[in-house]
């Protein structure tokens, strides 16, 4: 052998060996064909069951079994967006709104990450990505007569997680758009190739709405046809909560928190399925079907 | 004139109650020195500070004209002062006050334009009042009940409405159609004539920022009213106008869009594109020309035309937002999310012109803050 072909065969090797650990570490939540990530939680009525083990799992993908590493995920840290909706509509609670984000941002662990965002006449960030724990500047104002929900969830869906980290976004909103860029088939489309939880608090003003502010104008031409927010939220493997902004929506963001702590992440190779397109994906513990299973319902394969 | 007195008269009548017992500790004509002085900033920053507005809107009724008149040498200035400062505090406090202001700046309308011939201040201070009315979208206060454009009849003929109606009408106030008042005073003003017309759409257009989606079979079916369209007459003549041409593009394009006829939108965007001059009507150009092309599901065109408004506006949040929805719905998601990232992972800056255009000339609001500030006599 060649000193030349030897080099270059122990590059190779290299070069493989540093791909192949790449393509694991890269894979760890990513929903894509090579290496799918499934987030699932697992209820016995309203307690998180964590103690099962991969076989307990059937996974189909677009109806094919898939063969299932499944792995507790506890202790990895994570990136939180807390999405806020400022619009009109919830404005008359904006005091109990700032309290609330100082109280949410205090429950996470020192090695996660967190950011606020909210909507005026733009989508805003006004909390960017910082450390657990860093003191909070918070600048909240609330702007009535529009309501960029759609492309507020959009612009949190897409942020992509740093490897070995999870990202949950919660929004407190009423879900109601008004005025986004974004149309919610394009939000729910995002929510498809997201690699986030998106758990959605559904919460109202209840009325307290000052008519001397700025009117709303909107016409939303899709509001009340599909709920786009709890379907992004469903896809995604997050759900649809009722609660009120104050300690209410604090005690449902912490129970979102701890679910999402103890979930699962369910890891296979797609076998058997064509790797791009919309692939349908179902989660089941077959031997305990009284238990509740709340799982991504797919991903968006790459070509 | 009569009518005038009558709104005087009736924001007294609103505003005394609410503060009949109050407005002792507003010191109303420092605030208004402070302004006359210069000062501009100081003096709006301690006026939207003041937190119950009751009784400054009370001080400001009864003290303004007491302060305007006790310098007879520089009235017209002292009172264009008056008119300036109170502009400013609505802007200020915009968001959450607007029905509160609203009244006083008409009740203002009133003492400028019955003070004497118009006045270059009185027009850029009327530009000024538009702007801020059109982040409300109060198409009604800038033109009164049953707008109507110049080539529609009046709504209703004399005589067609019954006596009873007719007293109830009397007795109801009437809004002050406050856009109207300018165009009296200054008839041949094109950005009055434009602002005219973009009002009348207000509520007209839906949701002007909103993606259209294709309509479906049903959607087919029904018949659409599409009344925004009325406004192409008014709209058509202004884009010969230089000083407004690229906007008058725009706007009917815009109303092209929002009736699904993206095609005609495009050509309407494309025309605004060589003769913009300022940078958010140049960006405007191209970032609705994108939009019309998303609609006419030429993606690849779309994204390119969402890079050159970015080019004009680099990270503008709106064509950021829409680009990269189109880059993640192709899986080219590096490049979506770095995009993404930049743009939000930082403090909030200033709302883009994207955002801003269902809102009137709000946009321009800067520029007429500071156009009317220069025109103070």
């Amino acid at each position: 052998m060649k000193k030349g072909s030897g080099l270059f065969f122990v590059f190779a090797i290299v070069a493989l060996l540093a791909a192949i650990s790449n393509a694991r570490e890269q894979a760890v939540f990513r929903a894509r064909t090579e290496s799918v990530a499934i987030s699932a939680t697992v209820k016995r009525n309203n307690a998180v069951v964590a103690n099962l083990k991969t076989a307990d799992f059937l996974v189909t993908d677009n109806g094919v079994p898939q063969s299932v590493e499944a792995v507790t995920i506890e202790s990895v840290p994570l990136d939180v967006t807390l999405f806020m909706d400022t619009s009109g509509s919830t404005a008359g609670a904006l005091d109990r709104m700032k309290a609330n984000v100082i109280t949410i941002a205090k429950m996470l662990r020192p090695d996660d990450q967190f950011r606020l965002m909210t909507i005026g006449l733009a989508v805003d960030t006004p909390v960017p990505w910082q450390r657990a724990g860093s003191p909070i500047s918070l600048d909240m104002k609330a702007v009535p007569g529009i309501s960029l929900v759609y492309d507020a969830l959009f612009v949190a869906l897409t942020h992509t997680p740093a490897t070995g980290r999870r990202h949950l976004i919660v929004a407190m909103t009423d879900g109601e758009d008004c005025g986004s860029l974004l149309d919610g088939a394009r939000v729910l489309d995002a929510s498809g190739r997201s690699e986030a939880v998106l758990h959605w608090i559904y919460v109202s003003n209840q009325g307290d709405f000052d008519q001397l502010s700025i009117p709303a104008w909107c016409t939303p031409t899709d509001a009340g046809e599909v709920d786009f927010v709890a379907q992004s939220a469903a896809r995604t493997g997050g759900d649809s909560h009722r609660s009120r902004f104050g300690d209410p929506a604090v005690r449902t963001f912490a129970q979102i928190l701890d679910e999402f702590r103890q979930s699962y992440i369910l890891r296979y190779s797609a076998q058997g399925v064509k790797s791009s397109g919309w692939h349908t994906v179902v989660v089941q513990v077959p031997a305990q079907l009284t238990l509740t299973v709340k799982a991504r319902s797919g991903y968006f394969g790459t070509p | 004139m009569g009518r005038a007195v009558l709104v005087a008269f009736a924001v007294v009548l609103l505003v005394a109650p609410t503060a009949r017992t109050q407005g002792n500790g507003i010191d109303l004509k420092g605030l208004l020195d402070t302004y006359y002085q210069g000062r501009y900033d100081e003096a709006v920053a301690k006026a939207a500070a003041i937190p119950d507005l009751g009784p400054f809107r009370l001080r400001f009724v009864q003290d303004s004209p007491v302060w305007v008149n006790a310098d007879p040498a520089h009235l017209e200035g002292r009172s264009a002062a008056a008119a300036g400062f109170l502009l400013e505090v609505t802007a200020a406090r915009l968001e959450s006050d607007w029905g509160r202001f609203s009244d006083l700046i008409e009740w203002t309308c009133v003492q400028l334009r019955t003070s004497g011939p118009p006045t270059e201040f009185e027009r850029s201070w009327h530009a000024a009042s538009h702007a801020l009315a059109g982040r409300a979208r109060n198409r009604t206060w800038m033109l009164g009940e049953s707008a109507r454009l110049p080539h529609q009849k009046p709504l209703e003929q004399p005589g067609s409405v019954p006596r009873w109606a007719q007293t109830m009408q009397r007795n109801q106030p009437q809004p002050p159609a406050h856009l109207t008042h300018a165009l009296e005073r200054f008839p041949d003003d094109p950005h009055f004539q434009l602002s005219r017309v973009v009002a009348w759409t207000w509520g007209r257009d839906g949701e002007p920022t909103r993606n259209v989606r294709a309509r479906d079979e049903d959607d087919r079916r029904l018949p659409r009213r599409m009344p925004q369209l009325e406004a192409i007459v008014t709209l058509e003549p202004l884009t010969a106008v230089p000083e407004v041409a690229a906007e008058a593009w725009i706007r009917l394009g815009m109303v092209r869009f929002t009736a699904g006829d993206f095609g005609a939108a495009l050509r309407a965007f494309e025309a605004a594109q060589p003769i913009a001059t300022d940078t958010s009507m140049k960006y405007l150009a191209y970032f609705n020309a994108a939009r019309a092309l998303e609609g006419l599901q030429r993606v690849d065109d779309a994204m390119r035309a969402y890079q050159q408004a970015l080019e004009i506006v680099p990270d503008a949040e709106s064509a950021t937002v829409a680009l990269t929805s189109l880059q993640f719905m192709r899986d080219d998601r590096d490049v979506a999310v770095s995009a993404i990232n930049r743009v939000f992972n930082r403090k909030p800056g200033p709302p883009d012109p994207g955002r801003l255009i269902g809102y009137g000339s709000f946009l321009r609001w800067p520029a007429l803050k500071a156009a009317m500030r220069k025109a103070l006599p």
